[in-house]
């Protein structure tokens, strides 16, 4: 151990530049650019915007609370009774009232219904419309689309929790923007203290949610609105029919609602808090979920926007390409970085290897100081995550990629989401056969 | 209260009519129809022959000689006679034999006999409760006549479908349905014994049992309202009401978001449900409450808040034989909720506390009180039955909070006694307001919203007035 310490510090001593990046290319090229220097760039463009701009911020406030327009809430799920009340309860303590609860129970075999119909007749919600067949979270939604009457629809997930400032700041970006299709809210973990597991991921979506967000959301490549939280105008939903068949269906009404020309927006001060899966193998099997809807969404059914035709936008594409890139590609890339060190680099492979892991938790723990400049809402003080990020290079660099890569190949090869149980199987059998 | 009574009294002529059949020393009067009699007219006559082709008259007749309260008239000996075939119904047990020609007058006269000489065995009791004085006149009757049972029949005649017989008859003023809270308390008492037949819901405004059930929007309550299948279009993830699929032009399913037909239920859609829409307030929702209008005073009710009744057969036990001899050991009439303290044992036990207070100087004595002031408009609203549940309820969370030596009982105007001993007035105002809050809650939640008006007020009790005066001073103060 003595020598293997004395060995890389005398690598580190020794390195030169062209040696350093000969080892390191992956991590300068993609990785060091893209979420270091364009990050950085873009969050300090957004701050000084901002500050100039305030202005603009309290007209729009203005105008939202001046025309108070209807908004529906809509929360469908299956067995989410429990969740559902204690949800409705804290919607009153929102700071905008206008709107109405539509609750879509999709085929509870628990004691949702007997709630749902509680809740309705004490006046806590206005809708409750039970399924009593399962149907799936899209039909669910859309189901509540139908009956809902407010101006915005806004999308809620009922085991969340919302700030009470959260529905009036997802409300802004639409009379403070023009053109605005749907807008995304912040999403944080709420039980980041339970494990291992939840706080590495309450530091993956600090980055990837409450930065990343906001990065895409001003480079206009915001693809992604949580279901646990998002607003959308009501008009662009009725045209587009509202939910297409998940899993992944957040990412796709984003993408139709680009697809139509509309801006997608990303409003940091708009929390939500949602639970994370706490073991890891839960959370392999939501990400196996999630990954899979890459391919099966964007290469496989919006793969038009790549290619130009009608409806080409670049935003469009960049987004997609993007996307791709730092996933799809990226991932594969990897695969042949690791075999370049090992084959190229063997000698110094255990090096390599105790550099790397130097390398990206020093670059971690100064991303993470930095960027918490620009969260402006933290569900715990910074130096509470700092011991965890050294285990982020195996969270990120390993296990997701791995999970990743494995979702991308049983789609790839087996369409396997087609088979997911989340949604039921009348519909995947659908879904399978229109290649949708 | 206004009531739809579903028969027609007649009125008497006045020409009376003096058949009379004189046999073995007993006279029967013959009773004909359109031959006007007057009831006094009845006295001095042995038994009664009546006339009964015409239904109506026979059964205004017959209630009417049945429901007096003189045992002169009600206990008579009645025949009947060229009976209409429908008179049975609904008046079972209400006379004694049928009169067809003079042969049958030897078995008259025995069955005239028994009744005289169980009647001279009935004892008058007037100091009775105004239950027990029902009571003992529907068991006088029946020993008088040797039946144990008392049935009960189906029957349009009873504004909640069914007749006891004398019960009935005797009630048709005060409401038939009380009938049913009378033989209840009888049984209670241990005069009569039960055997459930049916059980049946009441008006919680006028105890009429005549109701159309119906399905009503949720919101205005109008019964106006259509019922269409939810239809899920399995490709598209489309939900809606049929009709938003439905083809003005061809008779076909098309889907409104993908265009495409609906084929075939359970491939490429299905119906997982049924939604409501009322063409009154325009709502759209799944939970169709059931209403029972009630077709005599027109009230319209959730059916929760109906009243439910058991029907039942009884047997008349050996109390009820006695008690037709005898009068009534009735248990005193008043409100009472199990496992609470009735009213006039809490003034008892709190004259004792007093005494104790008074002669020992030991402990202070407070006498707090709560009255619920509009709950009567909530009795109104959801009809006596859950109204004592919720009684009972409140006076249960009441116990909870307190001292188990601390009493409680509730007056008939909706006060609740509490007596608090040692204790400062400070600890016991608070009290008094956690269960003021804890009422409003409770009430203003499980009933529709509500809003109770409750008032509390404490006095200390010191000297030693008459416990009469404490409660009126404490009531002063509510
Ligand atoms: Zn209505
Ligand atoms: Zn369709
Ligand atoms: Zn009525």
């Amino acid at each position: 151990m003595q020598d293997y310490l004395d060995n890389l510090i005398t690598y580190i001593f020794n390195i030169g530049t062209d040696r350093f990046v000969r080892v390191f290319w992956f991590f300068i090229i993609f990785e060091g650019v893209r979420y270091y220097i364009i990050d950085m760039f873009v969050l300090l463009c957004w701050k000084i915007k901002g500050y100039f701009q305030r202005d603009k911020f309290v007209v729009a406030k203005k105008s939202l609370w001046k025309e108070q327009p209807l908004i529906s809430i809509i929360i469908p799920g299956k067995n989410e009774g429990e969740h559902i009340y204690k949800l409705a309860i804290s919607l009153k303590e929102q700071t905008y009232q206008n709107f109405e609860i539509i609750v879509i129970d999709d085929g509870s075999d628990d004691l949702t219904p007997i709630i749902g119909a509680n809740l309705k007749n004490l006046g806590y919600i206005n809708m409750f419309i039970r399924n009593e067949v399962r149907g799936g979270k899209a039909s669910a939604a859309n189901l509540g689309m139908r009956y809902a009457k407010g101006k915005y629809i806004i999308h809620l997930d009922a085991d969340c929790s919302y700030d009470r400032d959260a529905i009036e700041n997802i409300l802004i970006p639409f009379y403070r923007y023009e053109n605005i299709g749907a807008v995304g809210g912040n999403v944080q973990v709420r039980n980041y203290d339970k494990s291992i597991c939840t706080r590495l991921q309450a530091i993956e979506y600090a980055n990837s949610i409450s930065i990343g967000r906001i990065v895409n959301s001003e480079l206009g490549i915001l693809r992604i609105i949580s279901g646990a939280f998002g607003a959308f105008r009501r008009d662009i939903l009725d045209r587009l029919g509202s939910w297409d068949i998940g899993p992944g269906l957040d990412g796709d009404i984003t993408v139709k609602i680009r697809k139509l020309g509309y801006r997608i927006k990303f409003a940091p001060d708009a929390v939500c808090q949602t639970s994370v899966p706490d073991t890891f193998t839960k959370l392999k099997k939501q990400r196996l979920r999630w990954d899979k809807s890459l391919i099966r969404f964007r290469v496989r059914k919006h793969k038009d926007v790549m290619f130009p035709n009608k409806n080409f936008r670049f935003s469009n594409f960049f987004s997609f390409a993007e996307n791709i890139t730092y996933n799809l590609i990226l991932n594969a890339k990897w695969y042949v970085y690791i075999m370049d060190i090992i084959f190229n680099i063997t000698s110094m492979i255990q090096i390599v290897f105790g550099l790397n892991i130097i390398i990206y938790t020093i670059s971690n723990i100064l991303k993470y100081i930095l960027f918490s400049m620009f969260r402006s809402r933290k569900n715990a003080p910074i130096t509470y995550f700092i011991p965890y990020l050294p285990l982020m290079v195996i969270y990120y660099g390993y296990f997701l990629r791995i999970v990743r890569t494995r979702a991308y190949l049983q789609e790839i090869f087996f369409r396997a989401s087609y088979d997911d149980s989340w949604n039921p199987q009348k519909s995947s059998k659908y879904a399978k056969l229109l290649r949708i | 209260m206004e009531k739809n009574r579903l028969f027609k009294k007649i009125t008497p002529l006045l020409k009376i009519d003096s058949a009379v059949i004189e046999f073995e020393k007993l006279n029967f009067k013959k009773i004909n129809v359109n031959k006007v009699w007057h009831i006094e007219q009845l006295i001095g006559y042995d038994a009664i022959i009546l006339d009964a082709s015409n239904l109506e008259f026979a059964r205004y007749f017959i209630n009417t000689i049945r429901s007096h309260h003189n045992t002169e008239y009600y206990l008579k000996p009645l025949f009947i006679y060229k009976p209409h075939p429908l008179l049975d119904i609904d008046l079972h047990n209400m006379y004694d034999g049928e009169y067809t020609s003079e042969k049958d007058l030897p078995e008259m006269k025995q069955i005239v006999w028994d009744i005289f000489l169980k009647t001279t065995e009935i004892e008058d009791v007037l100091s009775l409760s105004y239950e027990a004085q029902i009571i003992k006149r529907v068991l006088n009757y029946f020993y008088t006549r040797g039946i144990n049972e008392i049935y009960c029949t189906k029957s349009t005649f009873s504004n909640y479908g069914y007749v006891y017989p004398m019960l009935n008859a005797i009630l048709k003023e005060d409401g038939e349905s009380k009938g049913l809270d009378l033989l209840e308390w009888a049984e209670q008492e241990g005069l009569i014994t039960g055997k459930f037949h049916e059980r049946i819901y009441l008006c919680n405004k006028c105890s009429g049992g005549f109701l159309s059930f119906r399905e009503v929007c949720p919101s205005c309550h109008s019964s106006d309202s259509n019922t269409e299948d939810l239809v899920h279009h399995f490709p598209c993830a489309y939900i809606g009401p049929m009709s938003d699929f439905e083809d003005q032009y061809e008779n076909e399913l098309n889907c409104p978001k993908c265009n495409k037909n609906l084929r075939h239920i359970g491939v490429d859609y299905d119906k997982p449900s049924v939604i409501h829409h009322c063409n009154q307030c325009k709502a759209d929702f799944q939970d169709l409450l059931v209403h029972a209008k009630c077709i005599c005073c027109g009230v319209d009710t959730e059916v929760q808040f109906l009243i439910p009744k058991k029907v039942k057969k009884y047997e008349i036990m050996k109390k009820g034989k006695l008690a037709a001899i005898s009068g009534i050991l009735a248990s005193e009439s008043q409100k009472i909720i199990p496992n609470m303290i009735r009213f006039d044992t809490f003034k008892i036990m709190l004259q004792h506390e007093i005494y104790k207070v008074k002669y020992y100087k030991e402990s202070a004595l407070l006498l707090s009180g709560i009255h619920l002031n509009n709950l009567y408009e909530l009795q109104q609203k959801i009809g006596r039955h859950a109204y004592d549940r919720l009684i009972h309820d409140l006076l249960t969370e009441v116990k909870n909070m307190l001292k188990s030596i601390d009493l409680v009982s509730i007056d008939n105007d909706d006060t609740l006694f509490i007596t608090v001993l040692d204790a400062d007035i400070q600890e016991t105002n608070d009290i008094l307001l956690k269960i003021k809050t804890l009422f409003t809650v409770l009430i203003y939640d499980n009933f529709k919203k509500f809003e109770v008006d409750i008032k509390v007020a404490t006095i200390d009790i010191t000297t030693d007035n008459n416990i009469e005066d404490y409660i009126k001073l404490l009531k002063k103060e509510l």
